[in-house]
């Protein structure tokens, strides 16, 4: 099978991501969207995206953790690894009590198997809707390696549950 | 029904379902429960679709390859391997190892998902006591598509026996 595509040779472009402690993170930089995958970002955008903010169209490169782990350099596709770098990178989670602050990660964990699904940058806390009420996070996000990235209110994120998934929110910080 | 049930794998309402999914694992679970993908399974269990089709479908896919360009049909046959993920023929064993070992930015998440397919499918045998091959629906006394998850259990927890389907 594929012989198609072994006659190519391998092509599989990675750069040198390490943790803060020197363990060796996989990588892959992958190609941009075609005009296929833009249209089915557009598709994602008008059926869960009418509240976000988009901050740049569809792109290839990275995905969310290559986002907020490697500066959009590459794409950082296995969450185990993803673990890997909140241990050696030192980041913490926030107990429930504990006010995030922008600059924190926000975590998306499948409840199912404790996988995290997706991780995005909290931007800022927005007032909520009503006097008293508490704020709300506004995080920016990739949410997969040929999206675009875009703004959005924390809980704003449905398509998982439409896909059976049952999902936490955690909040990380590499403050103190 | 051949024809339908590998066409929907390449429609845009099967790669909006498949929405941000971008962990191999993750795409794998969601794949394993999507109706496409039991649309498969069944059509192969009862011959409504062949390994030769599925072998011609991805060599049609397969002609739309560019290197250095995104594969457009990495759902369609990351969808694939997991309707083989159980299945214990060649054809599955060579579809899922080869498609694992490929070493290309272009499919690069099909590929991934394949490698979640293989480790699944080693834990089917290895941690069980005892692997069932069968043959076709009427050798099996209860439903397949039942008997697979509540036999493995996946979700459930651990099993006692798994089942490959010919």
């Amino acid at each position: 099978m594929f012989e198609e595509i072994k006659l190519l040779g391998p092509a599989e472009r990675s750069i040198v991501v390490q943790t803060r402690t020197g363990t060796a993170i996989k990588n892959v930089v992958e190609p941009e969207p075609g005009l296929q995958q833009q249209r089915h970002y557009q598709l994602l955008l008008e059926k869960y995206g009418q509240r976000w903010q988009p901050r740049k169209p569809a792109t290839g490169g990275y995905n969310c953790a290559g986002h907020v782990w490697t500066s959009r350099r590459t794409g950082l596709f296995d969450p185990k690894d993803w673990r890997i770098i909140l241990k050696e990178d030192g980041y913490r989670q926030l107990p429930q009590q504990e006010r995030p602050l922008p600059g924190d990660l926000v975590l998306y964990v499948d409840q199912g198997n404790e996988e995290i699904l997706h991780v995005g940058e909290l931007l800022e806390l927005r007032p909520g809707v009503a006097p008293q009420s508490e704020s709300i996070p506004w995080v920016l996000s990739k949410f997969n390696a040929t999206s675009g990235e875009v703004m959005h209110y924390v809980g704003d994120v449905s398509f998982w549950e439409s896909q059976g998934f049952l999902v936490r929110i955690e909040y990380w910080t590499d403050r103190p | 029904m051949s024809a339908r049930v590998l066409d929907q794998l390449t429609s845009e309402e099967f790669a909006v379902s498949v929405g941000f999914l971008s962990t191999a694992s993750a795409l794998r679970r969601f794949l394993a429960r999507s109706k496409e993908v039991a649309d498969i399974r069944d059509a192969l269990r009862q011959g409504a679709i062949t390994e030769e089709t599925l072998r011609r479908f991805v060599s049609s896919l397969l002609q739309e390859f560019r290197p250095g360009e995104r594969f457009q049909h990495e759902l369609a046959v990351a969808a694939l391997a997991v309707a083989l993920e159980q299945r214990g023929t060649d054809f599955a064993e060579e579809f899922l190892r080869d498609l694992s070992r490929l070493q290309r930015n272009e499919m690069g998440l099909c590929t991934l998902l394949a490698r979640e397919c293989l480790k699944q499918r080693t834990s089917l045998t290895k941690d069980r006591g005892k692997v069932f091959v069968l043959g076709h629906d009427d050798q099996i006394p209860f439903s397949v598509g039942s008997a697979v998850w509540g036999v493995c259990g996946t979700a459930a927890g651990p099993a006692r026996g798994s089942l490959l389907l010919r």
